[in-house]
């Protein structure tokens, strides 16, 4: 055979080898190729003229880059939209699906004039107890959900339902466990202190309680990423409510306990099917180990302390307002409504704003996956600063976008004001509510840009410091608001809410800063 | 009367994964009952079940998940988490990681081949082991000075000895994860031994090693298939990334080095395994080839009624690595010359593009009435027995059990000449060039049309399985060398005695 019949075949040879697979590295893989292709060495040394089949490759090395090879990117979403424009949309509405259950109460309020767990019929004395007990269950299941979250969605990623099952069952009693623990708690200080008349406590209780139940079944149904269910149960809710008030003639707390209680049971009774299902879903799921109790408390304290600390700093300047001193007060925290329209028209921008958290941790994880295939080893510093530089340009963006929002839902309800006659609307303009909504308005446009962060960080597995500057920030609203409520005036308590949100902001900002301006590392460690 | 101790390790098969290694090891700590085993068994994550039951001589049973735990250490040791707290705390002061920076480069040296000083990597090796019982794991990977000196080591590589072509950042964070992740074999407790027993050049290897260094245990390495040369299919396969593929096959063929050089006794499952392991590095003389046994009372002759078509049989799992096509093209041959034949598939469908390719060449060849795909069997040796012939296609095997228990089955066996089978079926079966369906198909029909060369072929081949290849055979292999290794042991503990 002449050289250069020899060397075609080789090639022609390497070429049949290599279909379908990657690029060989050296002679040990080009060996084993062969071997696989059904060749011997005594092929190689009958047919080729090689001692082995060792010798023909490395006669075969050399023609290695005589052809392409196709390369798996590992790691990269797969997108599911390569329009930059229809995909950002897409994630937004996404996100956006958290909370259209929000959405809805804001309109049954709007069209009959109270929802769930609120009403414009109610007088301050009731809205005070009703809100109360809503706080409490925030406050407590906000803890819970982060936790099932977090630990749920870890094994459902790794396809183990079996495990995925029995840790969000596990921690869905534990919640259970401590609702009732608070709601003793509460019992026990009432029935020593007698904070307040008991047929208020009671009030306070049940709407703690059952709420509480609703939050709970929400966060495994959040876990399932299934917001539509979650939506159904708010409608199924407020449905109920209006059948009890509308046709059982009760009063709007009435029919709003005992809607809640009915799809208490429902979504109760749905979450524990779920979850138990779930363990049937594949056999390939063995889930045996679940962590020691010791590890997975270690490993969820973090979400369990951010999600306290972030509904407490969402929550805490109202009580501080509500606690404020004056004349005739029954309780010593007490209900303002100008107070708590400020805010909850702020929230209108807070839920418009909050879907760009899912836009933002999409296009972050997407653009940095790309990324690391786009640079050379030695140009890390270069692929440090794309990714810095898409974090400030998408936060120039964001603060753009939400400057708009605030303004454009401040017009809103001017429009509403003008030309529809609503309660709500005219409460808003008399003053200090308009104050109250842009501070409050500036400073959740603030927490969902810290959001954003937020998510960023824990996707490279970094908890801590959101947990630190969520802890800081809370200590901030509560000095600051307490100080300037009671030297200044019960809407001053805002200003709390302001700096608490404005460290938090500028904490994490300048962890993420820090972050992005060493990727390699942090991407390197998100495990 | 002293039991000897031995600590089994495994890498993604006993007793949490079924399969030949996973059958081979029950078998052994099964049989040798007058033996205390432990088994270190590392696995993908720590979710699976057990498949096999384990006799009372297992003493302990260490799980080694690399993925799927919030602490490396969780399922590994027996620690408490207050004191891995304390590691934690340990390891987060200023000048923790230096020690392992050093540990870690001198690996790197080694995974980039700069360095081949086998016993200076034991070393390193060994120190790293220490480290990490002193040290959180976890945490140290997760310090930006360890990144920062993997990252320095890995540009001056790639400036100083690289081509043109330069890795991508992917590259390079895969690499330290790749370390990260595998070394968590390094983190389970050593115990005391006689002998370490590694069912693979892999990282099930590194404890022997540590064992070696630590307590003078005798370091036993079997193989069944050859490591390296699987792992580099599995890069080629996945189409790794080139530089990716690079790093992780520089530690692999490291941990396989070391393997055969710390190993006091490599023992293949068939020669033909050495070719691989002599060139990576494993002293012949410590080559000692102990074959797979099997249940010869299982695996007999059946005396099923004779069949009313000459039947061809093949029991394999459909797979491009079992080279149907092959087995379907011998089938065409040979129905044109046995119009009546009948060729038996049994095995599961793993791979549905394959099958469809499969099921198609049987249309397109047009021998429906003489094909069948018959699924997965339990019962093998039923199978077996249903067959005139026996064939296995196989582009690549290391030694093959379908052919010894064929053959115990008192079937003529026709088999592609792959991994081991010649060393068992050259002259008790025929043996053909892989691929070579004129070939497969000669051999076929010669046996179909001479019942009595079947029949004494058939008598053969089972006297060859008994005379070298049955369970006792292999278990009394194992106890043997055992024996013998646990005396050595004696030997030098007390030889080091005397010297002290």
């Amino acid at each position: 055979m002449s050289d250069q019949k020899r060397e075609e075949e080789l090639k022609s040879l390497l070429d049949a080898i290599t279909q379908e697979r990657g690029r060989p590295i050296d002679v040990w893989e080009i060996t084993a190729l062969l071997e696989i292709y059904g060749l011997r060495d005594i092929d190689a040394k009958n047919d080729w003229g090689y001692d082995s089949l060792f010798d023909m490759a490395k006669d075969m090395e050399p023609f290695i880059d005589t052809k392409t090879y196709e390369e798996k990117h590992y790691g990269i979403i797969e997108l599911e939209e390569t329009n930059t424009l229809k995909r950002v949309l897409k994630n937004y509405f996404k996100g956006l699906a958290f909370s259209v259950p929000m959405i809805l109460q804001i309109l049954m309020m709007l069209t009959v004039g109270y929802a769930i767990w609120s009403s414009l019929r109610y007088d301050v004395h009731l809205a005070t107890l009703i809100t109360l007990g809503t706080f409490i269950a925030l406050i407590v299941t906000g803890s819970i959900s982060q936790a099932i979250g977090r630990k749920g969605l870890y094994y459902l990623k790794l396809n183990e339902f079996a495990l995925a099952s029995k840790i969000s069952m596990h921690i869905y009693i534990i919640g259970f466990i401590i609702v009732i623990a608070v709601a003793l708690l509460l019992i026990f200080i009432q029935f020593f202190f007698y904070m307040m008349l008991q047929e208020d406590f009671l009030i306070v209780l049940s709407f703690y309680i059952l709420l509480s139940i609703l939050f709970l079944g929400n966060a495994v149904y959040y876990m399932f990423e299934e917001y539509l269910s979650v939506t159904i149960y708010f409608i199924l809710a407020m449905a109920l409510v209006y059948i009890f008030f509308s046709f059982f003639q009760l009063n709007v707390m009435m029919s709003q306990l005992y809607a809640l209680a009915i799809t208490d049971i429902i979504i109760t009774f749905m979450t524990i099917k779920k979850l138990r299902d779930l363990r049937k879903k594949s056999d390939l799921a063995e889930g045996e180990a679940l962590p020691k109790t010791s590890v997975l408390a270690h490993s969820l304290m973090p979400f369990f302390t951010y999600g306290l600390l972030y509904f407490l700093l969402l929550l805490i300047d109202r009580v501080i307002a509500w606690s404020v001193y004056y004349e005739g007060k029954p309780y010593f925290i007490w209900f303002i409504v100008p107070y708590e329209v400020g805010l909850d028209w702020a929230l209108i921008a807070l839920i418009a704003l909050i879907g760009i958290t899912e836009v933002s941790i999409y296009e972050y994880m997407y653009r940095s996956q790309i990324l690391t295939y786009k640079y050379h080893c030695n140009e890390y510093k270069k692929f440090n600063e794309d990714v810095y530089s898409f974090f400030k340009r998408f936060n120039r963006l964001f603060f753009i976008v939400s400057l708009i929002v605030i303004v454009c839902v401040y017009f809103a309800i001017y429009f509403l004001d003008q030309y529809i006659n609503s309660t709500m609307s005219h409460i808003f303009f008399q003053p200090p509510t308009p104050f109250i909504y842009w501070v409050a308005a500036f400073s959740y446009v603030l927490i969902v840009n810290t959001l954003m962060n937020v998510l960023l960080l824990f996707s490279l597995s970094r908890f801590l410091a959101p947990v630190r500057y969520a802890f800081y920030a809370v200590m901030t609203d509560i000095v600051v608001g307490l100080i300037l409520s009671r030297m200044l005036g019960y809407e001053y308590a805002v200003f709390g809410l302001l700096a608490g949100s404005l460290v938090f902001f500028i904490g994490t900002a300048r962890y993420t800063r820090h972050v992005t301006k060493n990727f390699d590392f942090y991407y390197y460690s998100a495990y | 009367m002293k039991r000897i101790k031995i600590v089994m390790t495994a890498e993604g098969s006993y007793p949490f994964e079924t399969g030949g290694v996973s059958v081979w090891a029950d078998l052994l700590v099964h049989e040798l009952k007058h033996i205390d085993f432990s088994i270190i068994s590392i696995m993908m994550h720590p979710f699976a079940k057990l498949k096999y039951e384990l006799p009372e001589n297992v003493i302990k049973l260490h799980m080694v998940p690399l993925w799927g735990s919030e602490e490396p250490t969780e399922f590994i040791r027996d620690t408490k988490f207050s004191d891995v707290y304390q590691e934690k705390v340990m390891s987060s002061r200023p000048e923790a990681p230096q020690r392992f920076i050093k540990i870690m480069q001198t690996l790197m040296d080694y995974f980039f081949h700069l360095k081949t000083d086998m016993e200076e990597l034991g070393d390193a090796l060994y120190e790293f082991y220490e480290y990490f019982h002193e040290y959180d794991y976890y945490t140290i990977f997760h310090r930006q000075e360890v990144w920062e000196a993997y990252k320095e080591r890995y540009l001056y590589y790639y400036e100083k000895f690289g081509g043109e072509k330069k890795p991508t950042v992917f590259d390079m964070i895969e690499g330290l994860r790749f370390i990260y992740r595998f070394f968590i074999s390094m983190l389970v407790n050593v115990e005391p031994a006689d002998i370490y027993h590694a069912s693979a050049a892999s990282f099930c290897s590194l404890p022997c090693i540590i064992a070696k260094k630590k307590f003078g245990s005798k370091f036993l390495l079997t193989e069944h298939g050859v490591y390296v040369r699987e792992q580099y299919l599995y890069g080629s396969r996945e189409k790794v990334p080139i530089f990716t593929k690079q790093f992780l096959l520089g530690i692999i063929t490291t941990v396989s080095r070391l393997a055969y050089h710390f190993s006091d006794v490599i023992a293949p499952v068939c020669a033909y395994n050495t070719r691989w392991e002599t060139r990576w590095g494993a002293d012949e003389n410590k080559i000692e080839v102990i074959y797979n046994g099997i249940d010869t009372e299982r695996f007999k002759n059946l005396q099923l009624p004779p069949n009313e078509r000459p039947t061809v049989v093949m029991v394999a799992r459909i797979d491009p690595l079992k080279d149907i096509e092959s087995y379907i093209r011998t089938c065409k041959l040979v129905s044109e010359e046995i119009p009546n034949v009948w060729f038996k598939l049994y095995g599961p469908e793993l791979d549905p593009k394959y099958v469809e390719k499969c099921k198609s060449l049987v249309k397109e060849l047009k021998i429906e009435d003489n094909f069948s795909f018959m699924g997965l069997t339990s019962n093998p040796a039923e199978a077996y027995n249903e067959g005139d012939v026996v064939m296995l296609t196989s582009i690549s095997e290391a030694f093959p059990f379908v052919v010894i228990e064929a053959m115990a089955c008192e079937r003529v066996v026709v088999s592609s000449d792959v991994g081991g089978t010649k060393e068992v079926l050259e002259g008790y079966g025929f043996v053909e060039k892989p691929k070579d369906y004129d070939g497969f198909a000669r051999s076929v029909i010669k046996i179909l049309k001479d019942p009595e060369l079947k029949r004494m072929m058939g008598i053969e081949a089972r006297q060859r399985i008994l005379n070298g290849f049955t369970i006792e055979d292999m278990v009394e292999n194992y106890d043997k060398l055992y024996e013998r290794l646990d005396n050595e042991r004696s030997e030098e503990r007390r030889r080091a005695k005397v010297l002290a």
